[in-house]
């Protein structure tokens, strides 16, 4: 754990409300990030990276300092995004977008087809392939810690991994993306 | 076929998970096997193309929501005298465990809407609800902007700060929810209070309560409204936003076909200087080639050259040896033409002088005289002998020195050196001749004397007596005959001795002239192979 995040911690625990600015600050974008490729559109990225803080906030005292910060905030964010996608097919409410082209075209230019059909084939993986695959490759979480935040062996953590990696590979090569 | 667990490693090895000795054991069956290979590149290029995949921007407002949120939900509790602070009551609380959570959570809740209703009637009851417009600024989020600020034209956000409309169903709604829980705990509230105290007018309190409905319902038309224009707006931008990217596109394409152009016009200019170039390169080459070839025509001709050199200089050896034997052949023929010719004439000298001898016996003493005199004109004819013999050393000597010159002067010289050798050699055979020829004559002049004075003395030897003669007679015969042969003997050992040195001269030089020529066609042969290479 980065130094800078003990002494932030240490500080919001002593009632310093804007040291958890920094915290905010220095994790909104890979949380909403996280959130981006589990759920499919920013807002509700947004939303799942907004309780992802204050979940933080209020459970900051239950962090243990000898752990680093960001697998645990990574933790909350994985399973905050998981249950947004419980509700959303529980309540059946909004359905997740695949992020449209022309929104993208506006934003960004350089690697919009990639990030688009990648985005496309995630939408298309199971909650816990994408979780993996999330995990892995856009929060850079190694397998001890995607088995602590999953709540599963690190074995079980390889095997899904794989098997995500396999499906994920086979829909970017029917996109084209990836040359089979 | 690879099996799950060896495919796991592999890919473990992509994600950098193994162990050193994992790792090579991977490495190796990489290396070896192009299954394993061919599924390590698939995982490698995934990795790539999702490593390719640039991270998002979040939302600006992120924050700032979240830090209003934090701010409203540790303030709201220190108004009832309650400071939140994140809580060290749920250590050990999983994420996994979402009914203490809940339970958790629902106590906040209930906590903070107990909170916000206190806060509610004291600010009914101070007076201080609702807010003046100067009051208003806050930047507690959505609470404050609900219940303390009334909505305006001015709160549709334009221009700049346009990006924050994307957040504001999100913020309001969060405000909203706040705020109906604070305002049915406030009411909650504000019945508590009246039936405890029982001292508000029950008709201004409802009046007051319906104004309060009133503005919350203005409120959520006016929230509708807002929410409406913050759609459109954002509409209108994106359609703003994606023309603004559209034209960028377009500008960047034509500056890039521009640049395009630019560039495969220096690249022509750059090959047709380049081409001029290899043109300049391969002419220089060719006149290199031609040069070379006239090098190596004029090494062949040296070479042949060098060849016919070599025959003439063997051909030129087999003569300079073929008269190097005859003159040797000659030179030894007239010594010892010479040699038999000198003592035969020394014999008959001796014989004619015991004859004469035996006839002037008077006269001994004379005749010893004459004997002397005579002894000392062969003394020095055997000295002139020396003398030859010595000239003949000093011959060889000189042959020897002119065949150390013409080893160094080389095989142009030779012949004339020898040639000159040989006349000088010539010379003084003629020299010897004249002197023999000289001490022939001196011989006959001294015969003749000897007649006349044999002739004298012969009256005064006439009491010697024929045995004193004959005695002395033999001891003469005996004496020349000796002088002679030593003499034959040493001319003759001299004679083997210069025909063996020239020999040995003759075959060395012919050694030398050959190695000196061989060292000459091994540089000529080097010098054709490593002129050969440049030519090819």
């Amino acid at each position: 754990m980065k130094a800078e995040d003990a002494e932030l911690v240490r500080a919001c625990l002593g009632g310093d409300v804007e040291a958890f600015g920094g915290l905010v600050e220095r994790y909104e974008r890979p949380v909403f990030n996280a959130a981006l490729r589990m759920l499919g559109n920013r807002e509700d990225a947004a939303d799942v990276s907004q309780t992802v803080f204050l979940r933080a906030w209020e459970k900051l005292a239950t962090y243990d300092p000898e752990r680093r910060f960001y697998s645990w905030i990574y933790r909350i964010a994985i399973h905050e995004a998981l249950r947004a996608l419980d509700r959303r097919r529980v309540h059946d409410e909004v359905p997740a977008d695949a992020p449209s082209r022309e929104r993208d075209a506006g934003e960004r230019v350089a690697d919009l087809e990639l990030a688009v059909v990648v985005q496309k084939a995630l939408l298309l993986m199971s909650a816990n392939d994408r979780a993996v695959i999330v995990m892995r490759h856009f929060l850079d979480a190694s397998y001890r810690e995607m088995a602590d935040a999953l709540g599963v062996p690190e074995k079980t953590v390889k095997s899904r991994l794989f098997t995500a990696r396999m499906r994920l590979r086979g829909l970017l090569e029917a996109e084209g993306v990836l040359g089979s | 076929m690879i099996d799950e667990r060896t495919a796991h490693d592999i890919q473990a090895e992509v994600d950098g998970e193994n162990t050193p000795d994992t790792s090579r054991r991977v490495q190796d069956l990489i290396a070896r096997d192009p299954e394993a290979a061919a599924l390590y590149e698939q995982l490698r290029t995934l990795a790539a193309r999702l490593a390719a995949v640039s991270p998002e921007a979040p939302p600006e407002v992120l924050r700032s929501t979240v830090m209003g949120a934090v701010a409203w939900r540790s303030k709201a509790p220190e108004k009832s005298g309650a400071p939140h602070q994140p809580s060290r009551s749920v250590q050990g609380t999983s994420m996994r465990e979402p009914k203490r959570e809940g339970a958790m959570k629902g106590k906040y809740v209930i906590a903070g809407l107990i909170a916000a209703g206190a806060a509610g009637v004291i600010l009914w009851v101070g007076g201080i609800f609702p807010p003046r417009n100067d009051e208003a600024a806050g930047t507690i989020g959505a609470v404050k902007k609900h219940h303390v600020e009334q909505i305006a034209e001015g709160d549709v956000v334009l221009g700049a700060k346009a990006a924050d409309a994307d957040w504001v169903p999100f913020a309001d709604f969060l405000g909203d929810a706040g705020a109906l829980g604070a305002a049915s705990s406030r009411l909650d509230a504000i019945n508590k209070t009246l039936a405890a105290k029982d001292t508000f007018d029950a008709k201004t309190l409802a009046a007051k309560l319906n104004a309060i409905d009133a503005i919350l319902e203005a409120r959520a038309a006016q929230l509708q409204a807002r929410t409406l224009e913050s759609l459109r707006l954002q509409a209108k931008q994106l359609e703003s936003a994606i023309q603004a990217k559209s034209d960028l596109a377009s500008k960047r394409l034509d500056s890039k076909q521009l640049e395009a152009k630019q560039l495969d016009s220096k690249r022509l200019e750059a090959m047709r200087l380049e081409a001029k170039e290899l043109g300049a390169k391969l002419q220089a080459r060719d006149a290199d080639v031609v040069g070379v070839h006239t090098q190596l025509a004029a090494l062949t001709r040296e070479l042949a050259a060098a060849s016919d050199l070599d025959a003439r200089t063997l051909v030129l050896a087999a003569k300079l040896d073929a008269r190097n034997d005859a003159s040797l052949g000659v030179i030894s023929a007239a010594l010892a033409a010479r040699d038999v010719d000198l003592a035969a004439r020394v014999l008959a000298a001796r014989d004619a002088y015991i004859e004469s001898a035996f006839a002037p016996q008077a006269d001994l003493v004379g005749a010893r005289t004459e004997l002397a005199a005579i002894s000392q004109t062969l003394e020095a004819s055997s000295r002139l002998d020396a003398k030859s013999l010595g000239s003949m050393n000093a011959l060889c000597a000189k042959l020897q020195a002119r065949s150390a010159e013409l080893e160094q002067r080389g095989l142009v010289g030779m012949r004339d050196q020898l040639a000159a050798a040989a006349r000088d050699f010539d010379a003084l055979i003629g020299m010897k001749a004249n002197v023999d020829l000289a001490s022939s004559s001196k011989l006959g002049s001294i015969k003749n004397d000897l007649g006349v004075k044999t002739l004298d003395a012969s009256t005064r030897l006439a009491a010697f007596s024929r045995s004193d003669i004959g005695s002395f007679a033999q001891t003469l015969g005996a004496r020349d005959a000796a002088f002679g042969a030593k003499t034959l003997a040493a001319m003759n050992t001299e004679l083997a001795n210069l025909n063996q040195v020239l020999q040995q001269r003759a075959l060395q030089l012919e050694a030398k002239q050959l190695e000196a020529m061989q060292t000459q066609l091994g540089s000529v042969n080097q010098t054709l192979q490593a002129r050969t290479p440049d030519a090819q």
